[in-house]
């Protein structure tokens, strides 16, 4: 116990200085962007106070970043990871090893310049920060030391992706493949619109958008779509460009990125689960996206936000990348899953129909009563389509769910990791004679598709403790 | 299977009205000035005394309706509980899957005595689940129960 009080305390390289100004001052000026918005619109302020404005907030990030380097401090004692952070407000954390569920590793320009590294560790549990420990500038031997003093025996800091080893890389095609099926076309709408309404705000008349014809409309939509597709293959290169999984030990690793490169080791035995996502569009390229969860995800829902991602898996291949997670895997994830209840699919239908009472309003008093029924049978329609899509089975290990038709997901989850299971009854479903079975695992909750009360009885039965 | 403790019919009504004449303000006062505008005074006054007549009715029926639908049980293996009026819920919550119970007492059920014992498993959202209006020594004694059974066995997280 004496030992471990007299290990002294680390600090960060002092380069992080350097490294972490542009950063800082980046998310500085993120969080302060109406006032910036409103300051390079306005025909007020002169040049002068913009440039003190300017200032200002690169001085406050410069305050930001060296207080950061100057109070943060770490070191490995009494078995565990301690940092302790912060001037005015006092943060102190002790991470233990056996709790962590991912250490990602990441190195922007900066960080490859200076030859250092972020890490960045992930534990179990639902707190409201993204990260639990970060230490945003080390030497890459600070970080591998560190790495194994936490007990990773997984692949070292600076290592790469043996050929023999690569479970998926992904090319450059397939990266842009997957940005271009994302589908943010609607991002790059809005971004117009914003445009023009301020463009029409600084010089009115420069645009005359009230006067714009049929043909300039259409340029313009279509404008929209290139730039949202553009938007969306850029984003995705930048984030998994030579994309790489592969698995060292009991680990995997994920790494890519362009301009930032990051790599995501997470312990297998900390997999909690896996979800194949398939957009339509990726799904007619022959293509499925998996994410990873561990129980770092304070998600709501699974599919929130996964800790690692594969972006472009061969449709053909997705059931052997599962079973590189989970070897055990007793049952079909895809064509054989069990239907949700038919009557479900009235249910479905009337949700859809629901769901869309608003655009269809919308379109009554703006285009017309028809437009609105074509949208309420739109809606309706996709409610069905999407019930009909719904799969589930539960084996021996595993629980598979499948929903969505425009994208379809299907979640892979042991029985292992299940903490409880709730049944769940509504007043309609009741009296169609339905029930649902919610299954919250560390990190999220599942939620089967609808099935008849007495199959769901006998369901939550059997996945119940029986000593 | 077991009942709460009849104390919480009286905390949920208690909970329930205090909603009534604090949370529920804003619904009244947008209420009245819409009918006030648009139909008239009497109009208004008469909406807000019906809308705030339902929400008292509710708030003395509902939680005798929820008492005699909640139930639990803790078995060798896991802690069940039923609940819900018109939503209703089975929940199983493995015993070695808990990680920590709390009790809690806020202010009206330090008044009647009764804690509120709260199930958290490595799910880690919320509490998985939720006993309320328990009699205070029997929510301790059912946390020193459930608290035991999950130490030193694999949680899956």
């Amino acid at each position: 116990m004496g030992s471990d009080e007299s290990v002294p305390w680390r600090r960060l390289h002092p380069a992080s200085l350097l490294v972490n100004l542009i950063p800082t001052a980046w998310r500085t000026l993120q969080r302060v962007w109406p006032l910036l918005l409103a300051m390079v619109f306005s025909k007020s302020i002169t040049g002068l106070v913009d440039l003190i404005l300017v200032a200002s907030f690169f001085a406050l990030a410069a305050v930001r970043t060296v207080l950061h380097f100057a109070t943060l401090r770490y070191r490995f004692a009494h078995g565990r990871l301690e940092i302790q952070q912060g001037l005015i407000s006092r943060v102190e954390q002790a991470l233990d090893p056996a709790r962590i569920q991912n250490v990602s590793l990441e190195q922007n320009v900066f960080h490859r310049m200076a030859g250092l590294v972020e890490l960045r560790i992930e534990m179990a549990g639902a707190g409201s920060a993204p990260v639990d420990g970060m230490l945003s500038a080390l030497s890459i031997p600070e970080a591998e030391a560190l790495r194994k003093a936490l007990g990773r025996t997984g692949a070292a800091v600076d290592a790469q992706a043996a050929d023999v080893d690569v479970i998926d890389a992904v090319g450059l095609l397939e990266v842009v493949g997957y940005g271009v099926s994302a589908g943010r076309v609607g991002a790059a709408v809005v971004a117009i619109g914003l445009f023009l309404d301020v463009a029409n705000q600084v010089s009115p008349g420069a645009l005359p958008v009230q006067n714009l014809g049929r043909h300039s409309w259409a340029g313009l939509m279509l404008v929209a779509l290139a730039g949202g597709y553009t938007l969306s293959a850029g984003g995705a290169i930048l984030r998994f460009y030579r994309f790489r999984w592969w698995q060292s030990g009991g680990d995997f690793h994920f790494e890519s990125g362009l301009l930032t490169r990051r790599r995501m080791d997470i312990p297998i035995r900390k997999l909690q689960l896996v979800q194949i996502t398939e957009p339509i569009v990726r799904r007619a390229m022959g293509f499925a996206t998996m994410l990873f969860e561990t129980a770092a995800a304070a998600v709501p829902e699974a599919g929130g936000s996964a800790e690692a991602l594969v972006p472009m898996v061969a449709r053909e291949d997705v059931v052997s990348r599962v079973r590189a997670a989970f070897p055990r895997l007793d049952t079909p994830i895809d064509g054989d899953l069990l239907p949700c209840a038919p009557r479900a699919v009235g249910r479905a239908v009337l949700r859809g129909v629901l769901g869309w009472l608003g655009p269809a309003a919308g379109a009554a008093f703006w285009f017309g009563t028809p437009w609105a029924w074509l949208l309420l049978g739109l809606g309706g329609g996709m409610g069905m389509l999407d019930a009909r899509r719904q799969g589930w089975r539960v084996t021996e290990r595993f629980i598979v769910v499948r929903r969505g038709f425009l994208s379809r997901d299907t979640w892979v989850l042991p029985r292992e990791k299940v903490q409880s299971v709730h049944w769940v009854q509504g007043p309609i479903a009741r009296a169609a004679g339905l029930a649902r079975l919610v299954v919250w695992f560390p990190g999220g909750r599942l939620p089967l598709p609808e099935i008849g009360e007495v199959e769901a009885r006998a369901l939550f039965a059997s996945l119940r403790p029986t000593g | 299977m077991h009942s709460l403790d009849p104390r919480v019919v009286t905390l949920w009504r208690f909970e329930a009205l205090t909603a009534v004449v604090t949370s529920w303000l804003p619904i009244y006062a947008g209420l009245g000035w819409v009918l006030g505008t648009q139909v008239g005074f009497v109009a208004a006054v008469a909406g807000i005394a019906s809308l705030a007549l339902f929400l008292v009715l509710r708030a003395l029926i509902w939680p005798a309706l929820a008492f005699r639908n909640f139930r639990y049980e803790v078995r060798a293996h896991e802690l069940i509980v039923e609940q819900g009026v018109l939503f209703r819920q089975t929940i199983s919550v493995p015993r070695d899957r808990i990680q920590h119970v709390d009790t809690r007492q806020a202010f009206w059920e330090r008044w009647l005595d009764v804690s509120r014992l709260l199930v958290y498993t490595g799910a880690g959202l919320s509490a998985d689940a939720s006993l309320p209006g328990l009699d205070a020594e029997e929510a301790v004694r059912l946390r020193d129960q459930l608290a035991r059974a999950g130490r030193d066995v694999d949680d899956g997280v």
